[in-house]
């Protein structure tokens, strides 16, 4: 690769050559290495991609998987500030000023989670999901629905959510510390944190009696669930 | 006829050269990529590329089809039956031709792009140097675009066609993280298929009929682009609005 970009000439502009073969209007051709170069005739961009601002080269596959991992982390942040959102509409209005600011600081980290996410779409050229409005919607729904049911329901939701995301950020760290470039060190990082605030979540749900709502083990099974259903979805789509 | 014609080349060469073997270059084994992962097309296949880059001076006259493949094969000293390094004959040849192209834009684009200050300027310069990419085979490309046409081949072409939008849209600057990216793609892949079109019976001196038809499918898009805003801002502030009202009336709590 370093001996293709060494060899690509960097001086003037191809003119637009009207000839029948199109390699000759190029760049690449107008360097006397061509002609005897075999390896010229590769292909520079075709089966890598460049990301972070041309700083790392990753091959299809590699790219693949980052890709999967950011667009369905972007998801599921979307998801959770919308959760916290949907709780906060229904509990905010009961008085309890601890509660509401409770939610509002758990939604406040969320929100952090989602830019760190959209940076990272940015960065590393990842075709966002097309079910990311779908997830805000679905998650404000969610939100507002266990917080219905009561306080000890809505952090049930919270703990189930939090659970299954505490395993796919563990998944997804397990993946990415099998690749060795030093330009994913800051996702690598950024994921654990992200990954370390929602077991945080997962605490405070347990101590604000989430163990004790009605139907405990369903509502926790079918949400979580619901969540790896999820995950797997904006995964492909 | 072209076969026969061959076929009595290679018999005349027989009888006269009985002594010499003729030379029969082997197609090279592909090269595993080093990469981290063992993927599946992380090979690089110098010869193949060589047969095919060379086929695509013959479409010119043999048209996109596996007879260009096979007389370029032939060309190049290997067996006629090389045609097989494009197994779908003209399908694949002409994929060859837009990964070929892409790639040629890509480079050719490299040190230009922070010269625009403005992305759609950005954009509309990418856009036209990859069309320029397809000028030398514009008589050829209506044949190439119904072969894209045909059902066996439409998820190929929309895979090549959204790559191409993709990164286009890459090359100029797109940061778009939400829906938008959806939305900008499809529009300049619309644009670039209408370009593309055009360009194909443009008749007009310097082909400056199609550049005049990009620049204004360009502020089309723009101008499409401004209008979707101002539409979910005023969508926005109406809801802000009505929500207040019914707040102040009591109707919603606050």
């Amino acid at each position: 690769m370093s001996l293709i970009a060494a060899l690509r000439p960097t001086t003037a502009r191809a003119v637009a050559n009207k000839s029948i073969s199109c390699l000759a209007s190029s760049k690449r051709l107008q360097s006397s290495y061509a002609a005897h170069n075999p390896y010229l005739k590769d292909f520079v961009y075709k089966d890598t991609v460049r990301v972070k601002d041309g700083s790392l080269t990753l091959s299809k596959d590699e790219h693949s998987m980052i890709d999967r991992f950011i667009r369905v982390n972007q998801a599921g942040e979307t998801a959770a500030v919308s959760i916290y959102q949907g709780q906060m509409a229904i509990l905010g209005n009961k008085g309890d000023i601890k509660l509401t600011e409770l939610l509002e600081h758990m939604r406040e980290q969320e929100v952090v989670h989602l830019d760190i996410m959209d940076k990272h779409i940015a960065d590393f050229r990842v075709r966002p999901t097309i079910l990311q409005p779908a997830a805000a919607v679905g998650g404000y729904i969610l939100g507002a629905t266990s917080a219905l049911l009561g306080v000890k329901s809505a952090m049930t939701c919270t703990e189930a959510v939090e659970t299954r995301i505490g395993m796919h950020y563990n998944d997804q760290l397990r993946d990415l510390y099998k690749l060795k470039y030093p330009q994913l060190d800051e996702l690598k990082q950024s994921i654990a944190k992200c990954r370390d605030e929602e077991l945080e979540h997962l605490d405070t749900a347990v101590e604000h009696g989430s163990q004790m709502a009605p139907l405990y083990k369903l509502q926790f099974e079918l949400i979580k669930g619901g969540c790896g259903v999820a995950i797997w979805l904006c995964e492909r789509i | 006829m072209t076969i026969r014609l061959l076929g009595r080349a290679v018999a005349t060469r027989t009888v006269a050269n009985q002594s010499i073997r003729p030379k029969i270059r082997h197609l090279q084994s592909s090269v595993p990529d080093s990469s981290g992962f063992s993927g599946r097309d992380n090979t690089k296949n110098n010869t193949n590329l060589e047969i095919l880059d060379l086929a695509l001076t013959k479409v010119h006259d043999l048209g996109w089809s596996s007879t260009a493949v096979s007389r370029a094969a032939t060309e190049l000293g290997y067996s006629s039956m090389a045609h097989g390094v494009a197994p779908d004959g003209a399908i694949s040849l002409i994929s060859h031709f837009m990964d070929r192209a892409l790639d040629e834009t890509c480079i050719e684009v490299d040190d230009q792009l922070h010269e625009f200050p403005d992305t759609s300027e950005c954009l509309r310069f990418i856009c036209t140097t990859r069309l320029k990419q397809t000028l030398p085979y514009v008589q050829r490309w209506p044949e190439a675009a119904a072969i894209l046409a045909q059902p066996q081949n439409v998820p190929l072409a929309m895979r090549h066609l959204t790559n191409l939008s993709s990164q286009m849209w890459y090359l100029a600057g797109d940061k778009s993280t939400r829906i938008d990216w959806y939305a900008r793609r499809s529009a300049l892949a619309a644009v670039y298929l209408s370009t593309e079109l055009f360009m194909c019976e443009d008749r007009s001196p310097n082909h400056q009929d199609t550049w005049r038809f990009l620049k204004q499918r360009f502020q089309d898009m723009d101008k499409a682009e401004y209008i979707g805003s101002k539409t979910v801002a005023f969508g926005e502030q109406f809801s802000r609005n009505l929500y207040n009202i019914l707040a102040s009336r009591g109707y919603v709590s606050h």
